[in-house]
Order: C-alpha cells, then structure tokens, then sequence
C-alpha cells in the first residue's frame, strides 16, 4: 500500500462520519451514513492524461472517483473530460472529502476549479470554453477574441507561481487569482507584464471578457 | 440669528485622534466606529461642552475671557446616546467633569481594554486569551484558506466577510493583544520575547495588507502565542 492510499485511509479514520477499507491496490471504499457508498482509486499520479484516466476507468469495477492525491496533482482537459462523460467525479483528497459527504462523489469536480469554470461557462461574453488542464481554459469570446486563460489559486500569488505557471503550461494571456481573497502580489502583477500576460482577480476579468 | 461656521477639518481630526475613536464618557467609552457597521462608518458626535448660544445646556459655565466655543479645548467626542444625556442633564455633567473625561480619556481607555501591568502571569494570560480566542473563532471560519466557510467561489460573499472582519475587530483585537503583552514584557520569558517579536511582525504584515492594499509581507502567525504567559 503506497503513501497516498494510507493517509486517505487516516485521514477518513479521523474525520469520524465516514469509515474507508482498502480493497487492494489504490482502491478504497468509503460508507458514510444515509449516503451512497463511494469507490475511489487513490492515484499518485502528479499528471493525470486521458490515458490514466482511462486506466482506471476500466480497471476499478464501479469507480465514482478519482482523486489526486498529491497537492501538486495535474489534470489534463481530455483527461477530465473522458471522468465527466463517464460519471466519474474528479479531484484531490478535499474534494473527494466533500463528496462524500455531499453524495454526489461521481459527478464531483476539483473543488479548487469548479466554481471558476462555472463562471466562464455561464459569462454572456463567452461563447466557447474548451478546457485544456484543470487550470488552464481556452476561451472565444462574443467579440471573435480568443484568450487563453490560467487560473492561480493561492492567497498570495508571488512573481514564482506566475513564471511557474507560464513555464509548465506554455504562454496565457491572462493569469486569473481564483482566490476570492486573493491578491497579487506586486512582484507577481511585474512577472505577469514582462512575460505579457495579466494577473487579475474576478472583477477586472469580468471587465476585461465583456469589452466589445 | 449669526450662521454657524463648521468646526475645522484640523480640529476634528485632533478630536477623533484624541477620542481613540472610543467615546469619551467614562462608563461607555464604545467604540464610535462599530464592528457591525463595517468598521468605515462612524456614531460620533462631537459635542460642545459650552455652547454657542446664551441658553444651551452648560451655558453658566462660560469663562469671562475671550471664549471659541468651536475650539478643540471645549469639543468633546461621544456617542449619540451620551450626546444627548449630557445635553439633556447639564446640571449632573458640568464643564469639569466633561472635561475630567477628556484629560482621561486614555488612561481610562486602556483600562478598559485591559491594558496594565500585572504582577504575575496569570493574570497577563487571562487578559491575551479571551482576545486570541476571539481572533481564532473568525480564522477558524473565514480564513483565506483554511476556513470552514471557504471555498475557491471567486463570487464568494466570504471573502468581503472576512476583510471586513479583519478591519473591524481581528486588527483591533492585534493591537489590543500588543499593548497588553508590551505592558507585561517584564513577566515573560526569553522564549516568549522572541515569540512577541515574531507576533508584532506578523500583525505589522497584516496591516499592511489590509489596511495600505500591500500584499506579501506578512508572515504566519507565530503558533508559539498559544502559550505566551502560560
């Protein structure tokens, strides 16, 4: 049993209102009163492609999840897309967690995400949105503009976090703090203008989708 | 009847900075810009302790020399409600005492706010703790992060929750915090003094952030102020 599946298996035994069993492999099944049982594949995966995704799909009898355990986990948007058709819900411990509780395990999204890809799906301004990685959406705009736009979801985000971004998955247009209480720092916002990208927050992005 | 000038800009600001933005009767000393108003709208009231006219509460009071009833020296900061019985009792509230009030006023203040040397560390700790803990229920809801209420919406009305918070009673609850622990600094430990500085540069961090709009600078609060004075 690697790392990963044995801190899912503590940490459910310390939350108290669900109980998980190892039932081999990366495998865990989680029973949670007056909920659906949940299958969950615990994957160590820091980059989940459609090829993983589909791995798992066919070898875990009855998956309703799979979940990144690592903090610095990757999905790439074929990847998660192949999860959704197929009713299988996606994301790290957090949101498996939440799922659980929730009962909604095999149709949930990477909590970190859902809300701001929601947004860009429901924004009038947008007409198509194809996701390319969990943090990285390809949208067309009302206007005929296309933006690629990454999404940094720390409290804080520093110059590093934006150049990390820009190296790991190539050149954005914008860089959106997805943290509510989110605020660049100042030596980010620089990074953000010598690789020629913007770093904003929710209110300026609304702006800057709705300009004609 | 002669029109009355509006008090100077530079005499309400002396006023309000005098006030600590508490009022300044003894027995209320509220603060005049509450946390459940969002902590940027005040109650204050700035009251004349001898009025302009011949007939207005405290007029007998007048001294013989050349008087400015608009002058800082006879304005004093209160709330509404100590406003209006000062006004209306002038006999129980003559020019002395409102202005035994204002020469007190910090003294008084810090009091309240349990702002002292004790003698021993018992006592220090039970003035921190309450204020921490007050601190630590908000975190412990609204945090960046970590809250319970938390979540990645970038509509979120947390978030507002949370700053507004932050303005309204954790920074205040900090400085509170400070003061007491700068009183009895006498009673801690070499530990705890490294503790303290660490803690006055997590707070100096957060005010920059929330109230100058400067992002990080601040580091994280020093988990070793759970003990301080324990």
């Amino acid at each position: 049993m690697n790392w990963q599946v044995k801190y899912a298996l503590a940490n459910f035994a310390k939350e108290g209102r669900s109980r998980a069993e190892h039932l081999g492999g990366e495998v865990i099944r989680i029973v949670t009163e007056d909920r659906p049982d949940v299958v969950a594949a615990i994957t160590a995966a820091a980059n989940v492609d459609e090829a993983t995704a589909v791995d798992y799909r066919n070898s875990v009898e009855g998956l309703d999840f799979l979940c990144g355990y690592r903090a610095e986990c990757v999905w790439e948007g074929e990847a998660i897309r192949f999860l959704e058709e197929n009713r299988v819900g996606w994301g790290s411990f957090g949101t498996l967690g939440s799922a659980v509780l929730d009962g909604n395990a095999n149709s949930a999204q990477h909590k970190v995400y859902k809300f701001s890809d929601r947004l860009l799906r429901q924004y009038g301004p947008v007409v198509t949105v194809d996701r390319e990685f969990d943090r990285i959406h390809r949208v067309t705009l009302r206007n005929g503009e296309e933006l690629r736009i990454g999404m940094i979801a720390d409290y804080e985000p520093t110059a590093d976090q934006v150049r990390t971004l820009w190296d790991r998955f190539g050149p954005v247009d914008i860089i959106w703090n997805i943290n509510p209480n989110g605020t660049p720092q100042p030596e980010a916002n620089e990074a953000g203008r010598e690789l020629g990208c913007e770093v904003m927050l929710w209110n300026e992005l609304r702006e800057r989708l709705a300009r004609e | 009847m002669a029109e009355r000038k509006a008090i100077p800009a530079a005499t309400r600001l002396h006023l309000f900075s005098d006030a600590a933005g508490f009022c300044q009767k003894p027995d209320c000393l509220e603060a005049l810009f509450p946390a459940e108003m969002g902590g940027d709208k005040h109650i204050a009231e700035m009251a004349h302790v001898i009025p302009h006219g011949d007939a207005g509460p405290r007029h007998g009071d007048r001294p013989a020399d050349d008087f400015d009833p608009d002058a800082f020296e006879n304005l004093i900061l209160l709330c509404p409600t100590c406003h209006t019985k000062i006004d209306k009792d002038p006999e129980a509230y003559p020019r002395n005492v409102l202005l035994d009030w204002k020469a007190n006023h910090l003294a008084r203040l810090a009091h309240k706010q349990g702002i002292r040397a004790y003698d021993d560390r018992e006592h220090a700790r039970a003035a921190v703790a309450g204020i921490m803990a007050e601190n630590r229920a908000i975190w412990e809801k609204f945090a960046p992060e970590e809250g319970s209420d938390f979540e990645y919406d970038p509509e979120s009305a947390t978030a507002p929750a949370w700053d507004e918070r932050m303005r309204s009673v954790i920074l205040p609850n900090h400085y509170r915090t400070l003061a007491i622990i700068e009183a009895n600094l006498g009673l801690a430990t070499e530990e705890e003094r490294r503790t303290f500085a660490e803690y006055q540069e997590h707070v100096r961090g957060l005010s920059e952030r929330h109230i100058c709009g400067v992002s990080g600078r601040a580091i994280r609060f020093p988990a070793s102020m759970k003990e301080m004075f324990a």
